[in-house]
Protein backbone atom coordinates (compact mmCIF):
# COMPACT_ATOMS: atom_id res chain seq x y z
CA UNK A 1 0.00 0.00 0.00
CA UNK A 2 2.44 2.31 0.81
CA UNK A 3 4.39 1.35 -1.80
CA UNK A 4 1.38 2.28 -4.12
CA UNK A 5 0.59 5.86 -2.38
CA UNK A 6 4.55 6.63 -3.19
CA UNK A 7 4.53 5.91 -6.81
CA UNK A 8 0.79 7.34 -7.38
CA UNK A 9 2.47 10.63 -5.90
CA UNK A 10 5.52 10.12 -8.07
CA UNK A 11 3.81 9.76 -11.02
CA UNK A 12 1.69 13.19 -10.25
CA UNK A 13 3.87 15.13 -9.69
CA UNK A 14 5.91 14.03 -12.95
CA UNK A 15 3.24 14.42 -15.25
CA UNK A 16 2.43 17.74 -13.95
CA UNK A 17 6.16 18.67 -14.57
CA UNK A 18 5.46 17.14 -18.20
CA UNK A 19 2.72 18.61 -18.89
CA UNK A 20 3.66 22.07 -17.58
CA UNK A 21 6.27 22.37 -20.42
CA UNK A 22 2.98 21.75 -22.85
CA UNK A 23 0.72 24.20 -21.16
CA UNK A 24 3.35 26.55 -19.13
CA UNK A 25 0.32 29.38 -18.98
CA UNK A 26 -2.02 27.55 -16.86
CA UNK A 27 0.33 25.21 -15.27
CA UNK A 28 3.53 27.76 -14.64
CA UNK A 29 2.63 28.64 -11.40
CA UNK A 30 2.23 25.09 -10.16
CA UNK A 31 5.27 24.65 -11.75
CA UNK A 32 7.28 27.03 -9.89
CA UNK A 33 5.83 25.63 -6.27
CA UNK A 34 7.32 22.05 -7.24
CA UNK A 35 10.69 22.90 -8.15
CA UNK A 36 10.60 25.34 -5.21
CA UNK A 37 9.94 22.19 -2.72
CA UNK A 38 12.47 19.96 -4.84
CA UNK A 39 15.04 22.65 -3.91
CA UNK A 40 14.29 22.97 -0.63
CA UNK A 41 14.31 18.65 -0.58
CA UNK A 42 17.76 19.30 -1.98
CA UNK A 43 18.67 21.72 0.30
CA UNK A 44 18.23 19.10 2.94
CA UNK A 45 19.66 16.66 1.78
CA UNK A 46 23.08 18.51 1.31
CA UNK A 47 22.14 19.23 5.32
CA UNK A 48 21.69 15.16 5.44
CA UNK A 49 25.21 14.74 3.78
CA UNK A 50 26.71 16.97 6.50
CA UNK A 51 24.84 15.03 8.75
CA UNK A 52 26.94 11.88 7.57
CA UNK A 53 29.78 13.69 6.90
CA UNK A 54 29.72 14.59 10.81
CA UNK A 55 28.97 10.81 11.87
CA UNK A 56 31.14 9.22 9.96
CA UNK A 57 34.23 10.94 11.62
CA UNK A 58 32.91 10.78 14.95
CA UNK A 59 32.53 7.23 14.80
CA UNK A 60 36.12 6.76 13.52
CA UNK A 61 37.45 8.91 16.32
CA UNK A 62 35.50 6.90 19.20
CA UNK A 63 36.38 4.16 17.59
CA UNK A 64 39.88 4.81 17.21
CA UNK A 65 39.82 3.59 13.75
CA UNK A 66 42.95 4.06 11.54
CA UNK A 67 43.55 7.59 11.04
CA UNK A 68 41.40 8.79 13.43
CA UNK A 69 43.38 11.81 13.76
CA UNK A 70 42.38 12.99 10.36
CA UNK A 71 39.27 12.91 11.34
CA UNK A 72 39.63 15.22 14.08
CA UNK A 73 41.65 17.70 12.07
CA UNK A 74 38.67 17.04 9.44
CA UNK A 75 36.19 17.93 12.33
CA UNK A 76 37.93 20.88 13.50
CA UNK A 77 38.40 22.56 10.26
CA UNK A 78 34.47 21.70 9.79
CA UNK A 79 33.68 23.21 13.03
CA UNK A 80 35.89 26.28 12.11
CA UNK A 81 34.72 26.80 9.18
CA UNK A 82 31.17 26.99 9.63
CA UNK A 83 31.44 28.85 12.62
CA UNK A 84 33.48 31.42 10.76
CA UNK A 85 30.72 31.21 7.94
CA UNK A 86 27.90 31.87 9.74
CA UNK A 87 29.36 34.65 12.02
CA UNK A 88 31.37 36.45 9.64
CA UNK A 89 29.35 36.32 6.26
CA UNK A 90 30.80 35.16 3.22
CA UNK A 91 32.03 38.60 2.15
CA UNK A 92 33.76 38.95 5.17
CA UNK A 93 37.99 39.70 4.05
CA UNK A 94 39.02 37.07 6.72
CA UNK A 95 36.51 34.30 5.67
CA UNK A 96 37.56 34.86 1.88
CA UNK A 97 41.12 34.87 2.59
CA UNK A 98 40.87 31.82 5.02
CA UNK A 99 39.27 30.08 1.84
CA UNK A 100 41.29 31.53 -0.98
CA UNK A 101 44.57 30.42 0.90
CA UNK A 102 43.60 27.38 2.30
CA UNK A 103 40.92 25.51 0.18
CA UNK A 104 41.74 26.55 -3.23
CA UNK A 105 45.37 26.00 -2.84
CA UNK A 106 44.32 22.36 -1.72
CA UNK A 107 42.64 21.88 -4.49
CA UNK A 108 44.65 22.66 -7.01
CA UNK A 109 47.14 20.92 -5.38
CA UNK A 110 45.00 18.02 -6.07
CA UNK A 111 44.66 18.58 -10.24
CA UNK A 112 48.15 18.27 -9.85
CA UNK A 113 47.92 14.95 -8.70
CA UNK A 114 45.52 14.30 -11.33
CA UNK A 115 47.62 15.49 -14.17
CA UNK A 116 50.40 13.22 -13.24
CA UNK A 117 48.14 10.22 -12.64
CA UNK A 118 46.61 10.92 -16.23
CA UNK A 119 50.27 11.19 -17.78
CA UNK A 120 51.39 7.82 -15.68
CA UNK A 121 48.44 6.73 -16.81
CA UNK A 122 48.12 7.45 -20.58
CA UNK A 123 51.98 6.04 -20.89
CA UNK A 124 50.59 2.82 -19.41
CA UNK A 125 47.83 2.68 -22.06
CA UNK A 126 48.72 -0.18 -24.16
CA UNK A 127 50.16 -2.16 -21.11
CA UNK A 128 46.97 -1.62 -19.38
CA UNK A 129 44.13 -2.35 -21.99
CA UNK A 130 47.00 -4.34 -24.96
CA UNK A 131 46.88 -3.51 -28.18
CA UNK A 132 43.04 -3.22 -29.10
CA UNK A 133 41.30 -1.21 -31.68
CA UNK A 134 39.82 1.28 -29.02
CA UNK A 135 43.21 1.95 -27.48
CA UNK A 136 44.85 2.82 -31.67
CA UNK A 137 41.61 5.16 -31.65
CA UNK A 138 41.96 6.52 -28.64
CA UNK A 139 45.72 7.34 -28.91
CA UNK A 140 45.58 8.34 -32.67
CA UNK A 141 42.97 10.84 -32.08
CA UNK A 142 44.68 12.04 -28.75
CA UNK A 143 47.82 12.61 -31.14
CA UNK A 144 46.12 14.42 -33.99
CA UNK A 145 43.82 16.64 -31.62
CA UNK A 146 47.05 17.60 -29.99
CA UNK A 147 48.96 18.32 -33.48
CA UNK A 148 45.78 20.12 -34.70
CA UNK A 149 45.53 22.62 -31.64
CA UNK A 150 49.22 23.45 -32.00
CA UNK A 151 48.35 25.32 -35.08
CA UNK A 152 51.47 24.19 -36.54
CA UNK A 153 49.37 22.82 -39.96
CA UNK A 154 48.50 26.12 -42.05
CA UNK A 155 46.39 25.70 -44.98
CA UNK A 156 45.44 28.34 -47.42
CA UNK A 157 41.80 29.59 -47.72
CA UNK A 158 39.67 27.81 -50.15
CA UNK A 159 41.80 24.86 -50.61
CA UNK A 160 41.42 21.19 -50.09
CA UNK A 161 44.03 21.20 -47.32
CA UNK A 162 41.69 23.55 -45.37
CA UNK A 163 38.75 21.47 -45.60
CA UNK A 164 40.77 18.41 -44.19
CA UNK A 165 41.88 19.66 -41.76
CA UNK A 166 38.45 21.47 -40.33
CA UNK A 167 37.19 17.85 -40.92
CA UNK A 168 39.92 16.44 -38.64
CA UNK A 169 38.86 19.45 -36.33
CA UNK A 170 35.53 19.03 -36.20
CA UNK A 171 35.60 15.15 -35.45
CA UNK A 172 36.00 15.37 -31.37
CA UNK A 173 32.64 17.69 -31.93
CA UNK A 174 30.77 15.23 -33.96
CA UNK A 175 32.14 12.08 -31.36
CA UNK A 176 30.63 13.98 -28.62
CA UNK A 177 27.47 14.85 -30.07
CA UNK A 178 26.99 10.95 -31.00
CA UNK A 179 28.01 10.14 -27.15
CA UNK A 180 25.31 13.02 -26.24
CA UNK A 181 22.49 11.75 -27.50
CA UNK A 182 22.93 8.39 -26.86
CA UNK A 183 23.30 9.73 -23.12
CA UNK A 184 20.19 11.60 -23.45
CA UNK A 185 18.02 8.77 -24.59
CA UNK A 186 19.52 6.59 -21.56
CA UNK A 187 18.78 9.66 -19.34
CA UNK A 188 15.22 10.05 -20.78
CA UNK A 189 14.38 6.13 -20.00
CA UNK A 190 16.31 6.27 -17.04
CA UNK A 191 13.58 9.03 -15.96
CA UNK A 192 10.65 7.27 -17.56
CA UNK A 193 11.93 4.29 -15.35
CA UNK A 194 11.68 6.24 -11.59
CA UNK A 195 8.38 8.10 -13.15
CA UNK A 196 6.59 4.80 -13.64
CA UNK A 197 8.09 3.38 -10.71
CA UNK A 198 10.17 0.72 -12.39
CA UNK A 199 12.77 1.77 -10.10
CA UNK A 200 12.16 3.76 -7.23
CA UNK A 201 14.80 5.84 -4.63
CA UNK A 202 14.01 3.52 -2.01
CA UNK A 203 15.07 0.53 -3.85
CA UNK A 204 13.93 -2.61 -4.57
CA UNK A 205 12.48 -4.43 -1.47
CA UNK B 1 6.89 20.55 -37.45
CA UNK B 2 9.02 22.44 -34.43
CA UNK B 3 12.06 20.68 -32.60
CA UNK B 4 9.78 20.80 -29.46
CA UNK B 5 7.49 18.43 -31.34
CA UNK B 6 9.93 16.23 -32.21
CA UNK B 7 10.80 16.05 -28.29
CA UNK B 8 8.09 15.01 -27.35
CA UNK B 9 7.17 12.34 -29.95
CA UNK B 10 10.66 10.98 -28.51
CA UNK B 11 9.25 10.72 -25.31
CA UNK B 12 5.39 9.45 -26.32
CA UNK B 13 7.99 7.00 -27.87
CA UNK B 14 10.06 5.88 -25.09
CA UNK B 15 7.60 5.96 -22.72
CA UNK B 16 4.81 3.72 -24.74
CA UNK B 17 8.00 0.90 -25.35
CA UNK B 18 9.09 0.90 -21.89
CA UNK B 19 5.41 -0.03 -20.33
CA UNK B 20 4.99 -2.16 -23.16
CA UNK B 21 8.28 -4.00 -22.71
CA UNK B 22 7.98 -4.06 -18.95
CA UNK B 23 4.47 -4.67 -18.17
CA UNK B 24 2.89 -6.46 -21.75
CA UNK B 25 5.88 -8.65 -23.56
CA UNK B 26 7.71 -9.43 -19.77
CA UNK B 27 11.07 -10.05 -21.34
CA UNK B 28 12.94 -13.17 -19.52
CA UNK B 29 16.07 -12.91 -21.64
CA UNK B 30 18.07 -9.97 -23.98
CA UNK B 31 21.47 -10.23 -25.45
CA UNK B 32 23.03 -7.69 -23.84
CA UNK B 33 26.59 -6.30 -24.82
CA UNK B 34 28.98 -6.05 -22.20
CA UNK B 35 28.42 -9.82 -20.41
CA UNK B 36 32.40 -10.10 -20.18
CA UNK B 37 32.50 -6.34 -17.39
CA UNK B 38 29.77 -8.19 -15.32
CA UNK B 39 31.30 -11.12 -15.13
CA UNK B 40 34.39 -9.83 -13.97
CA UNK B 41 32.88 -7.12 -11.15
CA UNK B 42 30.71 -10.43 -9.70
CA UNK B 43 34.33 -12.13 -9.74
CA UNK B 44 36.32 -9.72 -8.31
CA UNK B 45 33.64 -8.98 -5.73
CA UNK B 46 33.35 -12.32 -4.47
CA UNK B 47 37.15 -12.35 -4.21
CA UNK B 48 36.77 -9.45 -2.26
CA UNK B 49 34.50 -11.17 0.26
CA UNK B 50 36.54 -14.32 0.47
CA UNK B 51 39.11 -12.24 1.38
CA UNK B 52 37.16 -10.51 4.31
CA UNK B 53 38.36 -6.85 1.85
CA UNK B 54 36.14 -4.21 2.09
CA UNK B 55 34.32 -2.78 -1.37
CA UNK B 56 34.13 0.98 -2.30
CA UNK B 57 30.48 2.04 -4.39
CA UNK B 58 30.83 5.17 -5.67
CA UNK B 59 27.70 7.27 -6.85
CA UNK B 60 28.57 10.44 -8.28
CA UNK B 61 28.81 13.87 -7.31
CA UNK B 62 25.34 15.30 -8.50
CA UNK B 63 21.77 13.75 -8.24
CA UNK B 64 21.01 15.76 -11.91
CA UNK B 65 22.60 17.76 -13.59
CA UNK B 66 21.94 20.01 -17.27
CA UNK B 67 24.45 17.87 -19.11
CA UNK B 68 23.77 14.42 -17.98
CA UNK B 69 20.47 14.70 -16.34
CA UNK B 70 20.00 10.99 -16.34
CA UNK B 71 23.30 9.85 -14.27
CA UNK B 72 22.48 10.43 -10.22
CA UNK B 73 19.24 8.27 -10.85
CA UNK B 74 21.39 5.24 -12.99
CA UNK B 75 23.59 5.34 -10.16
CA UNK B 76 20.95 4.65 -7.89
CA UNK B 77 19.39 1.98 -10.65
CA UNK B 78 22.70 0.55 -10.56
CA UNK B 79 23.58 0.32 -6.79
CA UNK B 80 20.17 -1.01 -6.32
CA UNK B 81 21.09 -3.53 -8.81
CA UNK B 82 24.38 -4.57 -7.46
CA UNK B 83 23.60 -4.43 -3.29
CA UNK B 84 23.14 -8.75 -2.76
CA UNK B 85 22.18 -10.73 0.41
CA UNK B 86 25.69 -11.69 0.60
CA UNK B 87 27.23 -7.91 0.89
CA UNK B 88 23.88 -6.72 3.02
CA UNK B 89 25.68 -9.92 5.30
CA UNK B 90 28.79 -9.16 4.98
CA UNK B 91 28.55 -5.63 5.67
CA UNK B 92 32.01 -4.52 4.50
CA UNK B 93 31.09 -2.39 1.97
CA UNK B 94 31.17 1.56 1.75
CA UNK B 95 28.71 3.56 -0.70
CA UNK B 96 29.91 7.08 -1.03
CA UNK B 97 28.92 10.15 -2.64
CA UNK B 98 29.51 14.40 -2.19
CA UNK B 99 25.75 14.97 -2.35
CA UNK B 100 23.68 14.47 0.38
CA UNK B 101 20.45 13.53 -1.50
CA UNK B 102 22.24 10.66 -2.92
CA UNK B 103 23.60 9.61 0.27
CA UNK B 104 20.09 9.72 1.83
CA UNK B 105 18.38 7.61 -1.24
CA UNK B 106 21.18 5.39 -0.89
CA UNK B 107 20.86 5.14 2.65
CA UNK B 108 17.14 4.25 2.41
CA UNK B 109 18.14 1.41 -0.36
CA UNK B 110 20.14 -0.09 2.14
CA UNK B 111 18.17 0.00 4.95
CA UNK B 112 14.96 -1.32 2.61
CA UNK B 113 17.01 -4.64 2.43
CA UNK B 114 17.88 -4.93 5.75
CA UNK B 115 14.26 -4.45 6.95
CA UNK B 116 12.70 -7.11 4.48
CA UNK B 117 15.02 -9.93 6.08
CA UNK B 118 18.08 -9.53 8.15
CA UNK B 119 18.40 -9.67 12.25
CA UNK B 120 20.88 -6.67 12.77
CA UNK B 121 21.80 -8.46 16.00
CA UNK B 122 23.29 -11.15 14.00
CA UNK B 123 25.31 -9.28 11.67
CA UNK B 124 29.01 -8.11 12.29
CA UNK B 125 28.78 -5.02 10.37
CA UNK B 126 26.59 -3.38 8.17
CA UNK B 127 26.64 -1.60 5.02
CA UNK B 128 26.72 1.96 4.97
CA UNK B 129 26.45 5.04 2.93
CA UNK B 130 28.73 7.75 3.55
CA UNK B 131 29.71 11.46 2.18
CA UNK B 132 33.35 12.06 2.30
CA UNK B 133 33.35 16.31 1.70
CA UNK B 134 30.81 18.09 0.32
CA UNK B 135 32.55 19.10 -3.01
CA UNK B 136 34.06 17.35 -6.05
CA UNK B 137 37.99 17.59 -4.15
CA UNK B 138 37.38 17.29 -0.36
CA UNK B 139 35.21 14.24 -1.80
CA UNK B 140 38.21 12.49 -4.05
CA UNK B 141 40.23 13.66 -0.58
CA UNK B 142 38.50 11.68 1.64
CA UNK B 143 37.65 8.79 -0.35
CA UNK B 144 42.03 8.77 -1.36
CA UNK B 145 42.22 8.70 2.35
CA UNK B 146 39.88 5.65 3.13
CA UNK B 147 41.04 3.97 0.26
CA UNK B 148 44.84 3.91 1.82
CA UNK B 149 43.92 3.67 4.91
CA UNK B 150 41.46 0.30 4.93
CA UNK B 151 41.63 -2.91 3.06
CA UNK B 152 39.56 -2.55 -0.36
CA UNK B 153 39.61 -5.22 -2.74
CA UNK B 154 36.70 -3.77 -5.58
CA UNK B 155 36.08 0.01 -6.58
CA UNK B 156 33.06 0.64 -8.54
CA UNK B 157 32.21 3.99 -9.75
CA UNK B 158 28.68 5.09 -10.53
CA UNK B 159 27.16 7.66 -11.91
CA UNK B 160 28.11 11.63 -12.58
CA UNK B 161 32.06 12.15 -12.40
CA UNK B 162 34.72 14.64 -13.13
CA UNK B 163 39.07 13.49 -14.60
CA UNK B 164 38.86 13.31 -10.82
CA UNK B 165 38.20 9.79 -10.70
CA UNK B 166 41.76 8.64 -12.00
CA UNK B 167 43.58 9.21 -8.70
CA UNK B 168 41.20 6.80 -6.48
CA UNK B 169 41.55 4.26 -9.37
CA UNK B 170 45.41 4.59 -9.22
CA UNK B 171 44.98 3.87 -5.23
CA UNK B 172 42.80 1.10 -5.68
CA UNK B 173 45.29 -0.37 -8.26
CA UNK B 174 48.21 0.55 -5.68
CA UNK B 175 46.59 -1.74 -2.60
CA UNK B 176 46.25 -4.96 -5.35
CA UNK B 177 42.73 -4.09 -5.47
CA UNK B 178 40.48 -3.60 -8.84
CA UNK B 179 38.26 -1.14 -10.28
CA UNK B 180 35.19 -0.98 -12.43
CA UNK B 181 33.90 2.22 -14.21
CA UNK B 182 30.12 3.14 -15.06
CA UNK B 183 30.91 6.91 -14.85
CA UNK B 184 28.87 8.52 -17.22
CA UNK B 185 30.50 11.78 -17.77
CA UNK B 186 32.51 12.22 -20.87
CA UNK B 187 35.54 13.63 -18.93
CA UNK B 188 35.80 10.80 -16.63
CA UNK B 189 35.35 8.52 -19.17
CA UNK B 190 38.24 9.58 -21.14
CA UNK B 191 40.42 9.99 -18.15
CA UNK B 192 39.00 6.19 -17.02
CA UNK B 193 39.76 4.52 -20.15
CA UNK B 194 43.54 4.89 -19.45
CA UNK B 195 43.29 3.09 -16.66
CA UNK B 196 40.11 0.80 -15.84
CA UNK B 197 40.33 -2.43 -18.19
CA UNK B 198 36.45 -2.65 -17.18
CA UNK B 199 34.95 0.49 -18.56
CA UNK B 200 30.98 1.14 -19.61
CA UNK B 201 31.67 3.96 -22.27
CA UNK B 202 28.55 6.47 -23.31
CA UNK B 203 25.13 5.58 -23.16
CA UNK B 204 25.95 1.80 -21.71
CA UNK B 205 26.38 2.89 -18.55
CA UNK B 206 22.77 3.16 -18.59
CA UNK B 207 22.32 -0.57 -19.17
CA UNK B 208 24.57 -1.16 -15.90
CA UNK B 209 21.32 -2.61 -13.87
CA UNK B 210 20.13 -4.88 -16.43
CA UNK B 211 23.56 -6.26 -16.31
CA UNK B 212 24.20 -6.39 -12.76
CA UNK B 213 20.79 -7.87 -12.24
CA UNK B 214 19.08 -9.05 -15.13
CA UNK B 215 15.41 -8.95 -14.15
CA UNK B 216 12.65 -9.07 -16.68
CA UNK B 217 12.13 -4.42 -15.83
CA UNK B 218 15.52 -4.01 -16.30
CA UNK B 219 16.21 -6.36 -19.82
CA UNK B 220 13.02 -4.02 -21.08
CA UNK B 221 14.45 -0.82 -20.25
CA UNK B 222 17.99 -1.62 -21.75
CA UNK B 223 15.72 -3.29 -25.06
CA UNK B 224 14.01 0.16 -25.22
CA UNK B 225 16.79 1.95 -24.80
CA UNK B 226 18.29 -0.48 -28.33
CA UNK B 227 15.55 0.05 -30.35
CA UNK B 228 14.83 3.83 -29.77
CA UNK B 229 18.95 4.18 -30.49
CA UNK B 230 18.16 2.35 -33.86
CA UNK B 231 15.00 4.26 -34.53
CA UNK B 232 16.98 7.47 -34.26
CA UNK B 233 19.84 6.71 -35.94
CA UNK B 234 17.60 5.41 -38.85
CA UNK B 235 16.04 8.72 -38.96
CA UNK B 236 19.27 10.34 -38.87
CA UNK B 237 20.21 8.49 -41.11
CA UNK B 238 17.23 9.31 -43.61
CA UNK B 239 17.07 13.20 -42.86
CA UNK B 240 20.64 13.67 -43.80
CA UNK B 241 20.13 11.77 -47.13
CA UNK B 242 16.75 13.82 -47.60
CA UNK B 243 18.78 16.89 -47.00
CA UNK B 244 21.41 15.76 -48.75
CA UNK B 245 19.07 15.36 -52.01
CA UNK B 246 17.43 18.33 -51.44
CA UNK B 247 14.15 17.16 -50.60
CA UNK B 248 14.04 19.14 -46.59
Amino acid sequence: MKKLIFAAITLLVGLTVLAGFFFSDQLGPTLTLIFEWGLVLVAVGGLVGMGYLAATHIRNIVQRKKGWIYSAVLLAAFLISMVAGFTLSLDNPFYRDLILNVQVPVETSLLAILAATLLYASLRLIRTRGWTPLTIAFMASAFFSLLFDLGLIRTASGTVGEQVVAFFQRLPLVGARGVLIGMGLGGLLMGLRFLFSINSSGGER
Amino acid sequence: MTWAMVGWIIIGLAALLLVGLTWVVRLRSYPLRHRAFSRHLNRSRTATLEQGRRQEIVLGHALWSRIYPGLGLSSLASYDALLDAETLADGRQTVSTNAGILAAFARQIIQGRYDSGFSEQLLPSRVRATVYGPTTFSFNGGLMSDLKMQDYGTLVILGDFGPESAISVKNIHDQRGEAFSVAGAMASQAALLLNVPDILLGEEVFMAPALFNPKPANLAAAQAEDLLRIGLILALVVGATLKAVGVL
